[in-house]
């Protein structure tokens, strides 16, 4: 066991031997790099690729570097780049009002990019049905993170998917995270997508302009549909180790940082834009541009500044506190207790064990040198 | 031995106190499942300090739903480390 981190890797030792997960990984990182983390699971855990929040991190850092270069800037109305969209709705949305979660649409329309191809999913935005007005923005899953990457594609005249590999993951050095959504894991994506239609009222099913995912196709009247493997969902298909999750938040936290965005730009991305929108664990949370601004992300042992997300129903998170200058990755593999009380208890007491732990980070060694999960239970 | 109705009626009155500081609504028929995940994870650390007992790290073995429910399970944890401490 390696000596930095150990009352968290205890902890998270205690919960594989409850049997209240199946594997726990945490990465701790600064602005010149990783500094410490672990990764223990029980058999075939780690042949399982993690369903991160890389993904919206990825594209946030992303747009917050174009911004630098000034190739783009956050009050950009997004019919500039996407003239097809400008109709009614979209007619005023600027990419800030994107990233924060400000839009009040019904239904989250672009979630049906997991069964069609972008341009498809763009002729059916034209068309997507507002929230009531005065409702405020809602969290939507899909919708807000396609556009970005549309936005992306546009200006950097390639696809979002290739411009953020070579300007975003290539520099920080991102082997193992991957964009496309790995091919053994998309019939969890198919489960997720089709759980949004049992599960709440945001799925694109509800949007009277599309088909019902659950029911025959109109436009496909022999087949079902079925998940697309040929491509990635911007904010939503990014997957990889906490260890690379941890080195994108800390672009953005103070210091110098590989993509060289400057600290004006960092600063609006790390500022409440959008106050209590999107309840995720009956939180709701306070948005900046594209990560959520908001201690609650973590705990009260934070500062008001924390910045980061929830993923895959909260059994991942990450989060970077600028006042530490330390970025944080936790992810609990195991059953996803929607609305359950137990995994964000869990998910405080690794949390807190690592902040115990965080005076003997120094001189710790990379997480590569960390030895690999055990294959027949936990070390 | 700790009492535990007692234990429930401190729990409550520890969450009603967050609930009501965080300006959400909380009256007395507070349940476990109308607490936030924040809310939850300051309950349960207020616990521990009233309690003097490490609950969050034991919280993997929680799986009831009630204030009553996580009062056995406080009172199992006291009992378990005062037989740590006498043993």
């Amino acid at each position: 066991m390696p000596a930095e981190l150990r009352g968290s890797m205890r902890v998270a030792e205690r919960y594989l031997t409850q049997g209240a997960c199946q594997g726990a990984e945490v990465a701790v990182a600064d602005h010149t790099g990783l500094r410490g983390g672990f990764r223990i699971g029980r058999a075939g855990y780690g042949e399982f690729p993690l369903w991160t929040c890389a993904g919206k991190s990825l594209l946030t850092v992303c747009v917050a570097a174009l911004v630098g270069r000034r190739m783009l800037s956050f009050t950009d109305r997004i019919v500039t780049y996407l003239p097809e969209l400008d109709t009614g709705l979209w007619h005023d949305v600027r990419l800030c009002d994107l990233l924060s979660h400000s839009v009040a649409l019904r239904h989250d329309p672009a979630a049906w990019a997991v069964f069609r191809d972008d341009d498809e999913v763009l002729r059916r935005l034209r068309s997507a049905v507002p929230a009531t007005p005065g409702s405020g923005g809602v969290y939507l899953r899909w919708t807000n993170f396609f556009l970005v990457g549309q936005v992306i594609t546009r200006v950097a005249g390639q696809s979002w998917d290739t411009y953020v590999q070579r300007h975003v993951m290539d520099p920080l050095m991102l082997r193992d995270t991957r964009l496309r959504f790995p091919a053994a894991a998309l019939g969890e994506l198919e489960w997720f997508v089709r759980s949004l239609v049992q599960l709440d009222g945001s799925h694109p099913a509800a949007d009277p302009s599309m088909p019902d995912p659950s029911m025959p196709d109109p436009s496909m009247p022999d087949s079902s549909m079925t998940v697309r493997a040929d491509r990635s969902w911007p904010g939503m298909s990014a997957s990889g180790p906490m260890s690379d999750l941890v080195r994108v938040l800390a672009v953005l936290l103070p210091g110098e940082n590989p993509l060289a965005i400057p600290p004006s730009v960092i600063s609006e991305v790390t500022t409440v834009r959008n106050q209590n929108t999107g309840a995720i664990e009956g939180n709701p949370l306070n948005w900046g541009l594209g990560v959520m601004v908001d201690r609650r992300i973590a705990s009260s042992r934070f500062t008001a500044e924390t910045f980061g997300y929830f993923g895959h129903n909260g059994t991942v998170v990450g989060f970077a506190d600028p006042a530490r200058g330390l970025s944080f990755a936790v992810a609990l593999r195991g059953p996803r207790t929607k609305g359950g009380l137990s995994l964000p208890l869990r998910r405080a007491a690794i949390i807190h064990a690592i902040l115990d732990d965080l005076p003997t980070l120094n001189d710790v060694p990379a997480l590569d040198d960390v030895p690999a999960a055990g294959s027949d239970g936990p070390r | 031995m700790l009492d535990r109705d007692q234990v429930r009626d401190q729990a409550v009155a520890t969450a009603t106190r967050l609930c009501r500081a965080g300006g959400k609504p909380a009256g007395d028929g507070i349940e476990l499942s109308d607490l936030d995940s924040f809310t939850i994870v300051e309950m349960v650390i207020a616990l521990e300090d009233r309690f003097s007992v490490p609950l969050l790290l034991e919280i993997g073995q929680f799986t009831g739903t009630t204030f009553a429910e996580l009062a056995d399970f406080i009172i199992v944890q006291c009992d378990r480390g005062a037989g740590v401490r006498a043993g």
